[in-house]
């Protein structure tokens, strides 16, 4: 990805996270105005606004068949909604602090969300209950990523430990990486885990072992939260940066050396209400399938695309 | 009837009528071709029958382009270019009728029925035989019918009646239809390829023709060829072709396997029994698989004996003939040069070679040896290929390592240190499904890596590069064997025989030889330290594995605390160090919820766990420890957990606080003063020590009381003999509802209430009063947390051994009594010790009848909360009209 394809003002204040929907064609955004969307990213197309959080949005995740969307923000609240009519199906008020992180089982019929009040909470979404199905209180510090692979959980915590829920052993493994974790990020293959540390130092840590596999440097985190992810294919590691004027740095997998650094273009000057640090790359989201990335700064998503496929494969 | 108009549109637009005729749709393809300009005019033949001529003139019509008409107004013309007449559903259908002639006024004429049964000569003589086709409709017989019609040469001019006829003229040299060109043409090509090769060879084949090809038996063709060759040129041509013929090896079996043979290995004693024309076969003896009717009851003869010695060749063929037991392979050793044109047939064929191979004149050549390449020196003729990194192996590696890494963590660490409070923390058995023998204990320090190395690194620095096993702490001296064997003795000898360090070093290397006095030395005082660092590190061990377990007495706060005070240390210290310190890993057993499984579609790893036992968090037994020593905030939290049904029950369960010692504390105070102030002041400071009650003896298994004890406590009002008559179950119920959420502050009031009801009382009364409020207060909250009998804090200052409480006793509670000082009050002594001289039975009804009292009490405070809304005030004094009545009576 070395051209930016398209840039969305999303009028929503600061976005405060950005992700692809399950087949890559749209995304979601969470923003600081309280409202998720829903958008076209190649056409800067708006398609649905998803109101009813009380405060800002930080967390977005998509069910895989994109029937259902999840939400977590400031107001410590865990929002389910239904893409299509775009109405709260559930809202899970348990969290006692705000909600950072949130992913859906392969399945969607689970949600996981993490939260800085060191718990990381599983939703049954078949049932009705209000109560999280399970507890996750291992963390010691506040949960800044989720990420479900298959039957594992990983969760990435400021404690700096790497902790990985293995529903199928009944095990769980604490990787301790010995620096706060802000980001984490699972391998499309699965066999391995991204874990972004606050000494901006984004680590590959095997799944099985717990060995660190690689290490990537380079960008700069500045005690912000900015998110990593790995490219389709698993052959770029991704990583937003708060240096410059907001970057996203490409990192080869396997080799370790940096790719490239994306600038993205100077944040138009002070709009209304948009008080943010708009030179941080926040959000990073990778397509499933293509070489395509979205990035997340400011009041505005950008959509990078390899040159050679920016136009090929133009979703309809 | 199977008899439809055939419809054609003279347009293309056949999308506009759908019917049953679709398959007829295809017939007409010739019709609905698209095609590009102007169609080639038919050929007009003068000649043509008139039959043919009408055909054409239909197709000309119906060929007639209507296409400048709208679809509703074309027609729809059968195959004679008629109109089609369309029946509807009532008129019988598409294609009702006979020609759609049925509704006309020609009616449904059908064909002529004759008798068979009074004409039956009718058929034979008046018309041909019938044939199939008479019965069949004329699309039967049409390409796509079921018979279809095809030009087909007849017999007379197929191929092998043309070549007879051909040859017939040639000998009649008379030119005919063999010189005809295009009967030449037509000649069917059924003839093989090796008949045409023959033929241009110059054969010609005379008599009856034989197919060359594919066929296997070769007695017809000998016979055939043999019987029918006039001349010797057909002779000549059917012994080539069958010397050229082959027979195809249909078997896997190898070249010329014929099997056993049993002829030849029984020749002597299966002569074919010539069976008698009319009856074959036997009653008896012989199977259905039996090919031949051996004869199994005839007797043997002497004839197949062999009596007599022969020549030594003679011997040695017979010999050879036995020896091969039917064996049907060539001998090689007698294989000779005969003719390969003899027959075949023979069984008695060893000494030629096989069938089809001919053997070679002349002498061998020796082919010329190449002797093989030198070998290298210290070549090692083996190869061991390099281990490929299959899945499986991967998978299975893992799995013993896991089973290692299982069997050395059970085995290896040391037993978990006793709780310290055994009676809560019992650890169920694992039933897991990866369930390996010992029990994983449960809380979070399952460790097998090295983490806990880190935690006594400050006690032991140098032990911290080692594992934690005690296996491995004394592998000190791995590298070199006799040095670790001798140090294992050393250890053996010093620990198990409790010898001293030199003696026990002397005796460990007693044997060893090539050792130096000052290498001996220098080994002791190696083996010393080693020994000395072992011990401090086994020592510390097991203080370093309780540090993570987790006390009943800590909360998890303080567990996180001290968890990364250690690490925490220990990891600043790496990153100050500059290195990227390497992640360490930490297992440790978790539970998730069984619907978590079934939601990640995989199957619980521990199916036997009681969903009731696990707490929320999935941590068995923590999450309820530490709530047991968070202090309970008010009492009303404590009925909350009481009432609320289960989801929070364990997570909030009760301390059960032992409320006795609580209860008894003040009451002694209380009693003798007997004044109003300090009565009610103790009455408030008992609830309230109640209500805060932070000092858990034991930690209960929170679990929901059985209604019987609820009845017992808000009983109905049944049960209550003197009763007014105004109470009701209703009361009751408001009662219980409203204990249920007065909770913590209606005690007060109540012991206030009761307290200035004591004032004016006499004083007999009011310690019986007293008494029985404290008893009332005391043996509530004793129902309430703890299934103890009501008695029992009134039974223990009696000196003999109280007789066994009637409802069945649950836990031997606590004697908080017998630690405190005894009560100095006289009267409360005195009362309690005649309660428990009466026994039991006494004191359940005085405390019955003062959970009357209570209910009245709140009964009446209810009343008053009605009549004087808003200005009363607690500490105000009240009227207490009907209670004292009630306690007059």
């Amino acid at each position: 990805p070395e051209q930016l394809q398209c840039r969305t003002v999303c009028g929503q204040g600061a976005v405060r996270c950005v992700r692809f929907n399950a087949d890559g064609n749209y995304c979601l955004t969470g923003g600081a105005d309280k409202s998720l969307k829903l958008w076209n990213p190649a056409k800067s197309l708006l398609l649905r606004s998803y109101l009813g959080h009380g405060q800002e949005v930080l967390a977005v995740a998509c069910a895989c068949d994109n029937a259902n969307l999840a939400s977590g923000g400031e107001d410590k609240m865990v929002a389910y909604w239904d893409t299509a009519s775009g109405t709260a199906v559930r809202k899970y008020r348990s969290h006692l602090a705000r909600v950072g992180a949130l992913d859906f089982s392969p399945d969607a019929t689970l949600l996981a969300s993490g939260s800085v009040d060191c718990t990381v909470r599983l939703w049954d979404l078949r049932s009705k209950a209000q109560a999280p199905v399970q507890l996750l209180t291992d963390a010691r510090d506040s949960v800044t990523a989720v990420a479900v692979h298959s039957w594992r959980i990983y969760t990435a915590s400021l404690d700096g430990r790497l902790r990985c829920y293995d529903a199928r052993k009944g095990r769980l493994a604490e990787d301790n990486l010995c620096k706060p974790l802000i980001g984490l990020c699972a391998t499309r293959d699965g066999r391995c885990i991204l874990a972004s540390c606050s000494d901006a130092r984004l680590r590959l840590i095997d799944r099985d072992t717990g060995d660190l596999l690689a290490s990537y440097s380079g960008h700069s985190v500045a005690d912000l939260s900015v998110e990593c992810d790995v490219s389709a294919g698993d052959s770029l590691v991704l990583s937003g940066s708060a240096g410059g004027s907001g970057e996203l740095i490409c990192w080869d997998l396997l080799s370790g050396e940096l790719r490239c650094r994306l600038r993205h273009p100077a944040a138009e000057p002070a709009r209304a209400g948009v008080r943010t640090q708009a030179s941080v790359v926040q959000s990073v989201s990778a397509h499933p399938k293509l070489c395509r990335v979205l990035t997340a700064m400011g009041d505005a998503v950008f959509l990078w695309a390899d040159p050679a496929h920016a136009i090929a494969d133009e979703p309809q | 009837s199977r008899r439809r108009g055939r419809l054609y549109y003279e347009d293309r637009h056949r999308d506009s009528y759908q019917g049953d005729d679709k398959d007829d749709d295809e017939e007409d393809d010739d019709d609905s071709d698209e095609f590009l300009g102007t169609p080639l005019e038919l050929l007009d033949d003068s000649d043509d029958d008139p039959a043919t001529a009408a055909a054409k003139q239909a197709k000309r019509r119906r060929q007639q382009p209507q296409s400048g008409l709208p679809i509703h107004q074309q027609r729809a013309l059968d195959e004679r270019g008629r109109p089609v007449r369309f029946h509807g559903a009532f008129t019988g259908g598409f294609s009702a009728g006979h020609f759609n002639s049925v509704g006309t006024v020609e009616g449904f004429k059908p064909g002529e029925f004759r008798s068979s049964r009074r004409d039956r000569q009718g058929d034979q003589r008046g018309q041909r035989e019938r044939r199939p086709e008479d019965f069949m409709d004329a699309e039967d017989l049409g390409d796509f019918g079921i018979a279809p019609r095809e030009v087909r040469a007849r017999p007379e001019y197929d191929g092998i009646e043309m070549r007879r006829l051909a040859a017939a003229a040639t000998v009649g040299g008379r030119g005919g239809a063999g010189s005809d060109p295009l009967a030449e043409l037509l000649l069917p090509s059924e003839t093989g390829l090796g008949d045409r090769l023959l033929r241009h060879l110059g054969w010609r084949r005379r008599q009856q023709p034989r197919p060359t090809t594919g066929n296997d038996n070769p007695d017809s063709d000998d016979g055939d060829g043999a019987g029918d060759a006039g001349d010797a040129g057909d002779a000549a041509a059917v012994d080539l072709l069958s010397k050229l013929r082959l027979k195809p090896g249909r078997d896997t079996r190898g070249l010329g396997y014929s099997g056993l043979d049993a002829g030849r290995a029984l020749s002597s004693t299966t002569a074919s029994s010539t069976s008698v024309g009319g009856m074959r076969g036997q009653a008896f003896g012989v199977g259905a698989l039996e090919s031949e009717d051996a004869d199994v009851f005839g007797g043997d003869s002497m004839a197949n004996y062999d009596f007599s010695i022969g020549t030594e060749a003679e011997e040695a063929a017979l010999a050879s003939r036995r020896r091969t037991f039917g064996w049907t392979a060539p001998d090689a050793k007698r294989a000779s040069l005969n003719d390969v044109d003899d027959d075949d047939d023979d069984n008695d064929d060893e000494d030629r070679p096989l069938k089809g191979f001919v053997q070679r004149r002349g002498g061998t050549v020796r082919r010329k040896a190449y002797p093989p390449p030198e070998l290298p020196a210290g070549f090692v003729p083996m190869h061991r290929p390099a281990p490929a990194p299959d899945a499986l192996d991967i998978a299975l590696r893992q799995m013993r390592a896991e089973a290692e890494e299982a069997a050395e963590a059970e085995a290896d660490l040391p037993k978990p240190p006793t709780p310290p409070t055994p009676s809560k923390t019992i650890i169920p058995p694992r039933n897991s499904r990866w369930d390996v023998g010992a029990p994983l204990d449960k809380s979070n320090s399952t460790s097998v890596a090295s983490s806990a190395a880190a935690v006594v690194a400050p006690a032991a620095p140098a032990a911290t590069s080692a594992p934690l096993t005690t296996a491995r702490w004394h592998q000190q001296f791995g590298d070199d064997p006799a040095k670790q064997a001798r140090y294992h003795s050393y250890l053996r000898w010093r620990t198990a025989a409790g010898a001293e360090h030199a003696e026990a070093y002397a005796k460990a290397a007693d044997g060893a030889e090539g050792l130096t006095d000052w290498e001996r030395n220098l080994e002791r005082d190696q083996f010393a330290r080693a020994a000395d660092t072992t011990a401090a590190a086994d020592r510390s061990a097991p203080t370093s594995l309780s540090s993570r377990f987790l006390p009943a007495g800590a909360s998890d706060q303080q567990y996180g605390a001290d968890d990364s005070l250690a690490g925490k240390a220990a990891n600043e210290a790496a990153a100050d160090a500059g290195g990227d310190k390497p992640p360490t890993r930490r297992l440790s057993e978790w539970r998730p919820h069984a619907m978590v499984c079934r939601r990640l579609n995989v199957p619980n790893p521990y199916p036997e766990e009681a969903p009731a036992k696990r707490d929320s968090s999935g941590r068995p037994s923590q999450m309820s420890a530490a709530v047991g020593q968070a202090p309970i905030a008010s009492a009303q939290s404590l009925f909350a957990c009481l009432f609320e049904d289960n989801a929070n029950a364990p997570a909030a369960a009760p301390p059960a606080p032992n409320p006795i010692a609580n209860v008894q504390q003040p009451a002694p105070a209380a009693v003798p003063a007997s004044d109003a102030p300090a009565s009610t002041q103790s009455q408030t400071s008992l609830a309230l020590s109640v209500a805060t009650a932070t000092a858990p003896a034991s930690v209960v298994e929170a679990s929901r009381p059985s209604m019987d004890l609820f009845r017992s406590v808000f009983g109905s009002d049944d049960e209550d003999d003197s009763d007014g008559p105004d109470s009701g179950d209703k009361e009751g119920d408001a009662d219980a509802a409203d204990r249920h959420d007065g909770g913590s502050e209606e005690r007060p009031q109540l012991a206030k209430a009761q307290a200035s009801k004591d004032t004016a009382a006499a004083p007999a009364a009011a310690t019986e009063q007293s008494t029985s409020r404290m008893l009332a207060a005391g043996s509530l909250f004793a129902h309430l947390f703890e299934d103890q009998p009501p008695s029992e804090p009134f039974r223990t200052p009696a000196p003999p051994p109280p007789p066994p409480p009637p409802p069945p006793p649950p836990l031997q509670p606590p004697k908080p009594q017998q630690q405190q000082p005894p009560p100095p009050s006289k009267p409360v002594a005195a009362q309690s010790s005649s309660a428990s001289t009466d026994g039991d039975r006494e004191l359940r009804r005085l405390e019955k009848k003062l959970r009357k009292e209570l209910k009245k009490a709140k009964k009446i405070k209810k009343k008053r909360k009605h009549k004087q809304s808003g200005s009363e005030s607690d500490s105000d004094s009240y009227e207490f009209v009907p209670v004292s009545k009630k306690a007059d009576k």
